[in-house]
């Protein structure tokens, strides 16, 4: 049984981040052998005033494909997790999905959507969640975290949202790849041109610094555009961070 | 470099996507700290836009660390502004 976990405001300015906490969680999961996490992804919600968030307002997901069983005692232990590892002042917020046992499920992605755009209360996320089926719970503080929380499972679950926790790493330090190596990354699902021009499996991509892929279309895509190296034989380049910070 | 704003926080005056005095600014910063991984915007690491004290704002962010920006009712600001020596800069703490 696929499972969405996503976790918001569990951090304060000196504290580790939530996206260490979402990884310690997986890897406990997986160390327990209740199953097997996916990548992490982070998605940005939204920024204004009226929303206390510590400094970027960003929530963390990752799918975990857990035995029918284990469904509880994951809730379990992730929200103790949350009470004592979370960071002092923070508001935790803890929201656990089952899509397949989701009916609206376009109800939760347009709660996602909307939390990008617009201030919502605890109250409406609450409500969303009992009327969905949805585990959603707080955790100390304000308890706040939950709106977040909730809008990253259906930001996740959307598909077309956020980037990967994590740089791609190689086993050494190479300059270009092919596109067809660089689909044999584990975390490399897509290798896909901005401009929507095809790409050839031979092409090669000069790697940036910490290269990084994004979730679209449900998948983990590394964004390429036409190379501004002198070496002629590179026909795309991967993307700078700043040009990611859209997604 | 700096604006105050509507809550009378030291706010980055130049948006979201000024890089190199973003870059110039943190590297005159004795209070940088990288953010986590996952939060950071810009390849080199040494930017305002990168540090885990700036709190993103509608249109640009909020410094957290150095101290607020006041105005004198010549509309100078007190406090830090632009070209001074952020080596020397006392450590502001948090709240």
């Amino acid at each position: 049984m696929r499972i969405a976990i996503s976790i918001d405001d569990t951090d304060n300015l000196e504290s580790r981040g939530t996206g260490e906490i979402a990884s310690l969680i997986a890897e406990e999961l997986q160390q327990r052998g209740w199953g097997s996490c996916s990548y992490i992804t982070r998605h940005q919600l939204y920024v204004h005033p009226d929303i206390p968030y510590t400094s970027h307002n960003s929530a963390m997901c990752f799918f975990a494909d857990v035995g029918e069983g284990w469904l509880e005692p994951v809730i379990e232990y992730v929200s103790e997790f949350l009470e004592k590892e979370s960071a002092p002042g923070s508001d935790p917020g803890l929201c656990v999905a089952v899509p397949a046992r989701m009916a609206a499920r376009n109800e939760l992605i347009g709660f996602g959507r909307r939390a990008k755009r617009e201030v919502i209360g605890m109250d409406e996320a609450y409500d969303l969640a009992r009327r969905l089926g949805v585990h959603l719970s707080q955790h100390g503080g304000t308890g706040q975290g939950v709106i977040g929380a909730l809008a990253g499972a259906g930001l996740r679950m959307s598909g077309n949202d956020g980037r990967l926790k994590g740089a791609l790493e190689f086993a050494q330090p190479y300059r270009m790849l092919r596109v067809d190596e660089l689909l044999q990354h584990p975390v490399v699902d897509v290798v896909k041109s901005v401009t929507g021009e095809a790409l050839k499996d031979e092409d090669l991509v000069v790697l940036g610094e910490k290269p990084k892929t994004v979730l679209l279309d449900g998948a983990s895509v590394l964004l390429v555009a036409a190379s501004q190296s002198s070496d002629a034989k590179a026909r795309w380049q991967t993307l700078h961070r700043k040009q990611l910070k859209a997604y | 470099m700096w604006r105050c704003d509507q809550k009378g926080n030291r706010e980055f005056a130049h948006g979201k996507e000024a890089w190199a005095l973003a870059a110039e600014q943190a590297g005159a910063c004795a209070l940088f700290v990288a953010d986590v991984e996952e939060e950071q915007v810009v390849e080199e690491e040494l930017s305002c836009y990168n540090c885990r004290y700036r709190r993103w704002s509608v249109e640009s962010f909020t410094c957290l660390r150095l101290p607020p920006l006041s105005l004198d009712e010549g509309g100078r600001t007190n406090g830090w502004s632009e070209g001074e020596d952020m080596h020397h800069a006392p450590f502001y703490s948090s709240p």
